[in-house]
């Protein structure tokens, strides 16, 4: 077992970000949505356009609001889940620590716009620390205390599932949410508009109905997209990486968002695999013994530093 | 598309900078500021509010935009609930009750969403304050 005196900068690189990134999301779109709505309304010329729109009352011109915001929502989301990240190219070899599949967790299936991508996670080996540290990023740890414990990168597989059940949630919520906001203005109409409160009742109400109208068209037409399994992340000979493989990953490499802004391969382009730790290697792996087991991985290296 | 996407990033980075109560308060107040603009404009001039109908406005927006807060937190953002139940409602009770407070005193239901985004963002920023000034004087009492 060869460790080595370096201790791993595992947890918070500059200090995670507090704000979760689905927060920010959802702001940007509360501010964008916010502001345009906010102005046509101090120009006073909002009742012009929802009459040309066709939209007669005020509940349905709520519900179209909370339905434009819903939408844009799931479309930030499908744009990242589709789309591959500007980051640096970058080469990781290590030992499988875990594979995450998509759509392992209930939130995953409810709110299937929001699932994550397959991911497998690399407990790297020791030589690889100053890329998974780099510009002060957060780093995930095994449990292991010093100086067993070892740092892990996350290296996410593009997933048609995913991008198709993103989009697919787009689509049900469009469709779902504009039964929602007819609905939601039926409502308004019932309700009525005799006193102030029972007015800010109804517009309330008639926004929730939609949203509620488009995240239950987003749960079918998700599922539905995403119903097609597919094969777990796998080497270009089709091998399913698995717990325990000493691998070589290129991807490209970004601060994510999603994970604390620690460094993660968004999206991994190629995978080898080398073999497996030996039986009876103590769990969690730890770089001390990858180091040892693992010494030829497949990233090339020019003045001490691994390339493409 | 993607101009859409780098403009949300780039309004998410603003929020990242002024931390997750205010953003919690900004999103409480533009909520707030649509729903009593929409009111609005099915109303001029739009009525002057009793003292008592404020506040019941008050609660009533408190309670909507905590409950979509809440619900958004805790299930796509993975807070937990007991972690953010009382922060986001206090923080959506005082930005509700200035918000709806502040237009019906000025009269300026038109810009309720940028009245409200304002009220929110102080009121946020105010709360993450004394948050970490009671955190700190705790702190310093040994309290935990």
């Amino acid at each position: 077992m060869a460790c080595i005196s370096r201790v791993p900068k595992c947890g918070f690189g500059g200090g995670p970000d507090p704000l979760a990134d689905p927060l920010k999301k959802f702001a940007a779109v509360i501010g964008i949505i916010g502001s345009i709505v906010g102005v046509l309304g101090g120009l006073d010329v909002l009742k012009d356009i929802a009459a040309a729109l066709g939209l007669t009352t005020t509940g349905a011109l709520a519900g179209l609001i909370a339905l434009l915001a819903t939408l844009l929502l799931i479309f930030l989301y499908m744009l990242n889940r589709c789309d591959d990240a500007d980051g640096l190219p970058q080469c990781v070899a290590g030992c499988v620590a875990n594979v995450r599949d998509s759509y392992s967790e209930t939130w995953e299936t409810l709110f299937p716009f929001a699932a994550l991508p397959p991911r497998v996670d690399v407990t790297v080996k020791s030589f690889f620390w100053d890329f998974v540290e780099l510009n002060n990023a957060y780093v995930y740890c095994t449990s292991d205390a010093y100086p067993h414990m070892s740092e892990i990168m996350h290296c996410y597989y593009y997933s048609d599932r995913v991008c198709n059940g993103a989009t697919g949630a787009l689509v049900g919520a469009g469709l779902a949410g504009i039964g929602g906001v007819i609905a939601g203005a039926a409502v308004v109409a019932a309700i009525g508009c005799a006193t102030v409160i029972l007015c800010i009742i109804a517009l309330i109400l008639a926004a929730i109905i939609t949203v509620a109208a488009a995240l239950l068209g987003a749960f079918i037409g998700g599922n539905v997209a995403a119903a097609v399994g597919e094969p777990p992340p796998s080497d270009a000979a089709g091998h399913a990486v698995a717990t325990g493989m000493f691998v070589t990953l290129n991807g490209t490499m970004v601060q994510l968002e999603e994970d604390n802004k620690a460094n993660c391969l968004w999206w991994v382009h190629s995978t080898q695999i080398h073999g497996e730790i030996a039986d009876g290697t103590h769990q969690p792996f730890s770089y001390c013994d990858i180091d040892e087991q693992f010494t030829m991985d497949a990233c090339a290296r020019v003045d001490g530093g691994p390339i493409l | 598309m993607k101009a859409i996407a780098k403009l949300a990033a780039a309004i998410g980075r603003l929020f990242e900078a002024l931390g997750i109560c205010a953003t919690v308060g900004f999103i409480a107040g533009v909520l707030a500021g649509i729903v009593l603009m929409l009111f609005a404009v099915d109303h001029t001039p739009p009525p002057v509010l009793s003292g008592q109908d404020v506040v019941k406005i008050g609660l009533i927006l408190a309670v909507a935009t905590a409950g979509l807060l809440l619900f958004y937190l805790c299930v796509l953002c993975r807070y937990t609930f007991v972690s953010v139940f009382v922060p986001v409602l206090v923080n959506c009770l005082l930005t509700c009750l200035l918000t709806v407070w502040l237009v019906n005193a000025t009269g300026l239901w038109n810009w309720a969403v940028f009245i409200g985004a304002i009220v929110g963002l102080l009121v946020g920023r105010l709360f993450c304050l004394v948050c970490r000034f009671t955190a700190a004087r705790a702190d310093a009492y040994g309290m935990y």
